[in-house]
């Protein structure tokens, strides 16, 4: 009951943003903006890349309000434009890639010789090794609890696919956690 | 078990969270997007000040160069073009504090 009235305020919240409210605006992204950015956090190489993502996502969100028709949640249809525009940027992440990958390799190694059992630094190692989709879509299943239909309509994945992409994901994470015990 | 590993999976997926509360997040996404809006009514300025000096070329090159024949054609199209895109015209002067 609470969540659906949630629900009909972002609603409402999104409407107001339609009809050009500053104060609209600045209330959906105080209310997205940790889901949209831990969303793509968990897809990008850097944090700093992940926030340029979700700033987009909101310039998107203002530009095409109109857009929304309604159908699943305010949230669900951030998180689909969040992942169009990551999924844009692949290419120039790709370019990327390689320093960062450089950058997080010493960070990891640094990190991992001051603590060798941090479960967060490993997880976040392991999630890097995996193909984007993957990541994606374990963000949105393991990480934030949606159902792997949600999550194969926001993203745009046969649900088939999602299905395998979070089976062999959780497999993935739990040795990597049943190995630390 | 599993279920504790899967919460423990969740709770590190979650870890990388921004805070819930972020305001200078949110200046960056507004600040943004009057980047872009100011160059969207830069473009379209451009785009009018293009078509004054396309149909000022052609009025001129009808009335064979002669001032007095192309003068009131070109000032009806500036007063045109400056009519059509008076909002974004008012706005870029604004910006300027013109």
């Amino acid at each position: 009951m609470a969540e659906a009235k949630v629900e009909n305020d972002d609603e409402n919240l999104l409407a107001a943003v339609r009809n050009g409210s500053d104060r609209a605006f600045n209330t959906l992204i105080d209310r997205h903006q940790q889901a949209v950015r831990t969303f793509l956090r968990g897809l990008m190489a850097n944090e700093s890349d992940a926030d340029d993502i979700a700033q987009e996502t909101f310039l998107a969100a203002w530009t095409q309000a109109k857009s929304f028709r309604g159908q699943g949640s305010v949230r669900s249809w951030l998180f689909s434009i969040a992942w169009r525009k990551a999924k844009g940027s692949q290419r120039q992440w790709f370019r990327s890639a390689r320093r960062d990958t450089v950058y997080h390799e010493s960070f990891l190694r640094d990190k991992t010789s001051e603590s060798p059992t941090d479960a967060g630094i490993l997880v976040r190692q392991a999630m890097q090794s995996l193909p984007m989709d993957q990541r994606a879509t374990i963000m949105l299943c393991l990480g934030s609890e949606y159902t792997h239909v949600e999550a194969s309509e926001m993203l745009g994945i046969p649900l088939g696919t999602i299905k395998s992409y979070v089976l062999r994901g959780r497999q993935k994470l739990r040795e990597l956690l049943g190995d630390q015990r | 078990m599993s279920e504790q590993q899967d919460d423990r999976i969740m709770e590190l997926l979650q870890r990388a969270a921004p805070p819930a509360r972020d305001p200078v997040f949110r200046l960056r996404v507004l600040e943004r997007r009057e980047q872009r809006q100011f160059q969207r009514r830069l473009y379209i300025m451009l785009a009018g000040v293009i078509s004054i000096i396309l149909v000022a070329t052609f009025v001129m090159s009808l009335g064979g160069g002669a001032l007095e024949t192309s003068a009131p054609v070109v000032g009806v199209a500036v007063a045109t073009t400056c009519l059509a895109f008076r909002q974004s015209l008012m706005r870029i002067l604004r910006h300027f504090r013109i």
